[in-house]
């Protein structure tokens, strides 16, 4: 885990990393649609969240530590439309660490128009997911909660409503080219190369990321990236092969590895990559 | 005195009495047996069943190594197994016939294990009732409704009648009945009731949530929007829709009606007329004569 040294100062894009807070002092962290606040009392740890309805805010901002003024005012007013959670400790310590990581189900793409791959072609998608937060505490970092920057919606994919898997809906623009690709410090970027050897042309409906499985990176520049997913599909159908690449991606240059996967995989995986098949 | 002790003493010396003294023991014997090898099984495949699987092993031991030593405890006193298989066919008629429904609970009972409708910890609607099984027992199901009453079901009535499941699949749709004024915009209630979806997280994207038009009410257009949730969601999301629904149609001027009637005055289709009248120029009540004072009859 890389991490950046502690800061009492706001900061652009850099919300994760080691950070001290001291007795009877908050901090606010903005992460694009997320806001966190975290206070610090002697004997507990108090978190508070929002979420703002917009997902493609992408605004960061690090106050630390708060005004006492405003520390007052979120705790006396805290409950109006903020999420809470209280963490007690027999003795909080100033170490606090917060980390970022990929969602923690599998994340189901879909193309915002029907999007086509010929007979023979490959194709690279770049698709972006949000991340999550890790707070930690304490001098052996406990994790106490993760928040994603952004909660998506839960989807159903399987071959029928008896069988399947509860994952993420993800909508997307299917960009083709980096040239286009915004930067967004709350989103890592995942390169899908999909290779069609079929002798059908394949529509993409949709499509699995196994965000569980994914390794995160950043550039020199602060974009995050994941390894390349790549789907090989042989044979007319519904089925492909899986398999993520040991190493980040070419296009995003020198990059360090933030954090695991939460989940290793093995070997390559078959499964259902494009479409969920059921039918209502 | 003398006489009653010496007869005593001979009863309890002879090979009648030690073969009774014997067969007690084995039915003593029998009984921890069988509870020590059906609790020994369980604990053995601890973490290989599930609480169903674990209960009906346990029976079934418990009963098979109770029943052979309760067996060899027959013999000892001197039946004959042969004579008392026959026996128990004649006793068994018997008592089928004075015991009916505990028999035929009892046999529905084995065909409910069996069948694995439901397991131990699962939600069913049995008629009216609705609740989390407890335990599925020889004579009954055991269940413990959402109001923490227990109910006992014969098994007898469970194997006639219509059981839901309602744990049984991982995800479920919830079916919300609304009704929207005729001068409505359908297309435009549709647009908001999938926004409305859409903006809940714990809806799910895929299956899409359902618009169906059911039909032209009579006072309404009767709408049934479904959404598909996580089982486990299933109240918070309905509750936390109809609320939103709610809101979001006072705030778009959406009417959800009440029912109505017009009234017609017969052949013509013109209603009756109808004058509103400003108050001041409406007529005083008028008063009631006083009512005759009370004669004292």
């Amino acid at each position: 885990m890389e991490t950046s040294s502690p800061t009492n100062s706001p900061i652009s894009f850099v919300w994760w990393g080691d950070f001290l807070l001291e007795e009877g002092q908050a901090g606010c962290w903005r992460i694009g649609p997320t806001t966190l606040w975290i206070y610090r009392a002697s004997h507990e740890w108090r978190l508070l969240h929002r979420q703002e309805s917009d997902p493609h805010t992408s605004a960061v901002e690090v106050t630390l530590p708060l005004p006492e003024d405003a520390v007052a005012a979120l705790l006396e007013f805290a409950t109006q439309d903020l999420e809470i959670k209280r963490y007690s400790s027999p003795q909080t310590e100033a170490s606090l660490r917060i980390t970022p990581a990929l969602a923690d189900r599998t994340v189901i793409v879909r193309p915002d128009t029907p999007f086509y791959v010929l007979p023979g072609e490959a194709v690279t998608l770049y698709v972006s997911s949000p991340l999550w937060a890790g707070i930690r505490v304490g001098p052996a970092y406990n994790l106490l909660c993760e928040i994603p920057t952004h909660r998506q919606s839960d989807t159903w994919f399987g071959p029928s409503t008896q069988d399947g898997e509860l994952c993420y809906a993800s909508l997307t623009t299917g960009r083709l080219n980096l040239d286009r690709l915004p930067f967004r410090p709350h989103r890592a970027t995942t390169p899908i190369e999909i290779q069609n050897r079929a002798s059908d042309t394949l529509l993409l409906e949709r499509v699995r990321l196994p965000a569980q499985h994914l390794s995160l990176y950043q550039s020199a520049s602060g974009y995050w990236w994941t390894e390349t997913v790549v789907l090989e599909r042989e044979s007319d159908g519904e089925l492909a092969a899986l398999s993520i690449e040991k190493a980040p991606p070419r296009e995003a240059g020198p990059t360090s590895r933030i954090s695991p996967p939460r989940i290793s995989s093995k070997g390559n995986l078959i499964v259902h990559a494009f479409s969920s098949l059921f039918h209502r | 005195m003398e006489n009653l002790w010496h007869s005593l003493e001979t009863l309890l010396r002879s090979e009648q009495a030690l073969a009774i003294a014997t067969a007690v023991v084995k039915i003593l014997v029998g009984l921890l047996m069988a509870r020590l090898v059906s609790g020994g099984l369980v604990r053995f495949i601890f973490n290989k069943a599930d609480a169903h699987g674990k209960m009906l092993l346990k029976r079934i031991s418990f009963y098979t190594v109770f029943g052979l030593f309760a067996a060899s405890a027959l013999v000892d006193v001197g039946f004959e197994l042969s004579v008392l298989l026959g026996a128990a066919g004649i006793l068994t008629v018997a008592v089928g016939f004075a015991s009916q429904t505990s028999a035929s609970n009892l046999i529905s009972g084995l065909f409910l294990l069996g069948e694995r409708a439901f397991i131990v910890g699962d939600v069913i609607k049995i008629g009216d009732t609705k609740g989390e099984v407890l335990s599925i027992d020889l004579l009954s199901v055991k269940l413990r409704t959402f109001d923490n009453l227990m109910i006992r079901i014969p098994n007898e009535n469970l194997i006639k009648s219509e059981i839901t499941n309602l744990s049984r699949f991982p995800i479920r749709r919830i079916d919300l009945q609304i009704g929207v004024a005729y001068k409505e915009d359908l297309e435009r209630v549709e647009q908001l009731l999938t926004d409305i979806a859409d903006r809940n997280p714990l809806c799910l994207e895929e299956p899409r949530p359902l618009f169906i038009l059911k039909g032209f009410g009579d006072s309404s257009l009767d709408i049934q929007f479904s959404v598909w949730t996580q089982r486990t969601h299933y109240l918070e999301v309905k509750t936390r829709l109809m609320l939103e629904i709610k809101a979001v149609f006072d705030a778009e001027g959406v009417e959800i009606p009440f029912p109505h009637q017009s009234l017609y005055t017969g052949s013509a289709t013109a209603p009756f007329p109808i004058r509103i009248v400003p108050p001041e120029a409406a007529p005083s009540v008028p008063t009631l004569p006083p009512l005759p004072e009370q004669t004292g009859l």
